[in-house]
């Protein structure tokens, strides 16, 4: 500790004018991005946190009132709990089995066949679709009647249920919506599976491994690294989902899909309670975080970095 | 050196510009020329419509008044650019629910004292219905009326035929709808095929519903929240019967069948008698929809409940920011009384004259006509101008999604609509 702390000091002390120079103008060169963290990043986050202790309307100044927002959100507040709920049956839902899927598919096309190169860039491809013309097109796809989903269903004998419009099945109707943009997640995996040395499996051949073997004890492990940055990074997205829900459903039927940002959302821009927004995007934040390190955590048991 | 001295003439450049600009920030005299920013809601092509009216009635006439209008720009961005210091002097809003809470909040100048000294009676140059989202329950005005919209009753006319319906008669009460709505749905292998009535069509139109069955959604007297109110409920268990009739699921299934643009199950002669806006009719001529079809009043329960509508306008308002609010009244007022613009602005986004001296001879179109006699008609209000509309309306249709999907019963979801809504509205009293 005192070796680390002693470092830098030593170093100030022996910066030449040459150097000083040189840090100068690095710092003028990065500020660019040091000024915009500081205006649009750090203080929005430091202002929505004084905002959260106030009753605040856009308008007008705020008045300060301690943990009233956060009280009421806890006590008085059943939307509050319903979208947490949603948002959370979401998650659990939408995570695994975006990782499950990420994971197939990438095994699929890191398979050696011809036209390979066009079936990646084919399941890359809905990853460019923007969000709100990819949920226009499966608000048609999933239509109970005449949605190619149904129509397919029907030729197979099944009756598919009415999706979007049916309260039970909205939650997963958008889980399929996000499967389907999950190029970018793949191409993580195929990246990982390609770095994955061919001596290993030729090694398991000799000692009689077959494929599914391979894949559980060397191919599994091996790409531990992206499932926990995957992890990651799908749990910050899934308790921020919002754009699907806001075009596809608004929220409904019957709060199916109201999900936490939504919720939040129509608290900050529909009524005007910034304050009250701004302490369920603290909340929030503290939910995701919660999360993440939970994740972080286990890491250590189940992520195999290799030296 | 050099690279300094350019810079310095660039900072100086900076300061005069700034200075200028901070000039034009000033109050201004009326004879001085002043710019006033003007942002509103309306789509690429109406705003270019709405610009050549400006130029072509307002310019003339207010030399020293310029105008600098924006479109496209919906209330969240109208909001935050605001709150964020930004300059907007007049705005129009695509739905008038966030006036009165914007007004609560103290983003809007009040206009009563500007609308005084105009010295009218504005319910005699205005529609009233459309006042009601403007005015405040203590008579203060936060807004102008800005070209209306309702809804009314459509019926097809050839579906009426094939079903020995006389055409040109639609259902004259709310039993008689009931008893059409049966001989015009059409069930094969167990599916519908064809709904006489649109059951459960979307929140909007049972609003309707509940207006005709003479329904009060607020007390106007006092403001409170009456989701509660028995005729409601009667709207609501009188239309889940009909669906319960029919079987709730398939009712569900053959509605679900029909979402999105240019889907709609009407046009598509799948139903017979709906609810649909003013502008449809416009919107199915452009579409070049070949439909016989009448339009009129929404059968009502009783004939004291005739002709009930729901009228509701695009709002002027000024914001309580401007540093110019004489000039900003001025063309608010100009726009919103003015009867060619109005005229000629309802017709071109297929919505109907605000102002009373448009009325006569609006369109040559009578469907249109009827909707334009409706909105001015004794039973022709807003459902629930209070300043939780908004939330008011999420609420509502949150409730008929639930008692369509099974998972509440009428009274049950209206009073959970009741108990959440009040809840909010204590909020800002």
């Amino acid at each position: 500790m005192l070796k680390e702390t002693q470092l830098p000091k030593r170093r100030i002390r022996s910066l030449t004018r040459q150097e000083l120079h040189n840090l100068r103008l690095g710092l003028v060169f990065i500020s660019p991005w040091i000024i915009g963290f500081l205006i649009f990043t750090i203080y929005p986050i430091f202002s929505s946190l004084y905002y959260s202790f106030t009753d605040y309307g856009l308008f007008g100044n705020p008045n300060w009132v301690g943990l009233q927002n956060y009280i009421n959100l806890f006590t008085n507040d059943d939307k509050f709990f319903l979208s947490l709920y949603n948002t959370v049956f979401f998650f659990l839902l939408a995570m695994p089995a975006s990782v499950v899927v990420a994971i197939f598919l990438a095994i699929l096309l890191n398979s050696k066949l011809r036209g390979m190169t066009f079936f990646r860039s084919l399941f890359f491809l809905p990853t460019i679709v923007p969000a709100v013309a990819s949920a226009a097109v499966w608000m048609w796809i999933l239509n109970p009647q005449w949605g190619l989903l149904n129509t397919s269903l029907r030729l197979a004998g099944v009756h598919g249920p009415p999706w979007l419009s049916d309260p039970d099945w909205a939650k997963p109707s958008l889980v399929f919506v996000a499967l389907w943009t999950i190029g970018s997640e793949v191409i993580l995996y195929l990246a990982a599976l390609q770095e994955i040395p061919r001596d290993y499996y030729e090694a398991a051949r000799v000692d009689g491994a077959n494929s599914f073997q391979q894949t559980r004890f060397i191919t599994l492990p091996m790409i531990t690294p992206v499932i926990f940055f995957h992890l990651v990074n799908g749990t910050i997205w899934a308790f921020q989902y919002f754009t699907e829900a806001y075009v596809m459903t608004g929220g409904g039927p019957a709060n199916a899909t109201l999900f936490y940002a939504l919720n939040l959302y129509r608290n900050a821009f529909t009524s005007l309670k910034m304050g009250y927004a701004s302490a369920q995007a603290w909340i929030l934040f503290i939910v995701v975080m919660i999360a993440t390190l939970i994740i972080v955590r286990s890491s250590k048991g189940w992520v195999y970095y290799e030296e | 050196m050099k690279l300094k001295r350019i810079t310095f003439i660039i900072l100086v450049v900076c300061l005069v510009v700034t200075a200028c600009g901070g000039k034009t920030g000033t109050p201004a005299a009326s004879t001085e020329e002043v710019t006033l920013v003007f942002w509103n809601g309306f789509n690429a092509h109406e705003v270019d419509s709405l610009n050549q009216m400006i130029a072509k009635y307002w310019t003339p006439t207010h030399p020293n008044i310029k105008i600098e209008a924006k479109g496209e720009v919906g209330p969240d961005e109208i909001l935050t650019a605001v709150s964020g210091g930004e300059t907007v002097d007049v705005a129009i809003l695509w739905d008038p629910t966030p006036v009165k809470t914007w007004a609560y909040q103290g983003a809007l100048l009040d206009l009563t004292s500007y609308i005084e000294s105009q010295k009218v009676n504005l319910e005699d140059i205005f529609i009233p219905a459309g006042l009601e989202w403007v005015r405040q329950m203590d008579g203060k005005y936060y807004g102008l009326p800005f070209v209306n919209f309702n809804r009314g009753f459509y019926w097809n006319k050839d579906l009426f035929r094939k079903a020995g319906l006389d055409p040109d008669t639609p259902p004259k009460d709310i039993d008689q709808l009931a008893d059409y709505a049966r001989k015009l749905t059409i069930v094969e292998n167990g599916e519908i095929q064809q709904l006489g009535w649109a059951i459960n069509q979307d929140p909007s139109n049972m609003v309707e519903l509940a207006m005709d069955f003479g329904g009060n959604f607020y007390d106007p007297a006092t403001g409170n929240i009456t989701a509660t109110d028995p005729k409601i409920l009667k709207a609501l268990n009188w239309d889940l019967g009909l669906a319960n009739e029919f079987g709730l699921e398939k009712v569900n299934t053959f509605v679900a069948g029909f979402t999105g643009q240019g889907n709609d199950p009407f046009m598509l002669g799948k139903l017979a008698m709906t609810i649909e806006g003013c502008w449809s009719v416009t919107f199915f001529e452009k579409a070049g929809v070949t439909l016989d079809y009448g339009v009129g009043p929404i059968p009502a329960a009783d004939p004291t409940l005739q002709k009930t509508n729901e009228v509701e306008t695009n709002p002027i308002v000024v914001m309580k920011s401007t540093k110019h609010p004489d000039q900003a009244f001025e063309f608010a007022w100009f726009l919103a009384s003015n009867a060619d613009v109005s005229r000629e602005f309802a017709q071109l986004v297929s919505n109907l004259p605000q102002v009373k001296a448009a009325m006569a001879n609006f369109s040559a179109e009578p469907k249109t006509m009827v909707f334009v006699d409706l909105s001015n008609s004794p039973n022709a209000r807003g459902w629930a101008p209070v300043t939780v509309s908004a939330f008011y309306a999420t609420e509502w249709a949150t409730a008929i999604q639930s008692i369509y999907t099974g998972s509440a019963t009428p009274a049950d979801a209206l009073d959970t609509v009741q108990k959440n809504v009040t809840a909010e509205a204590d909020k800002y009293k």
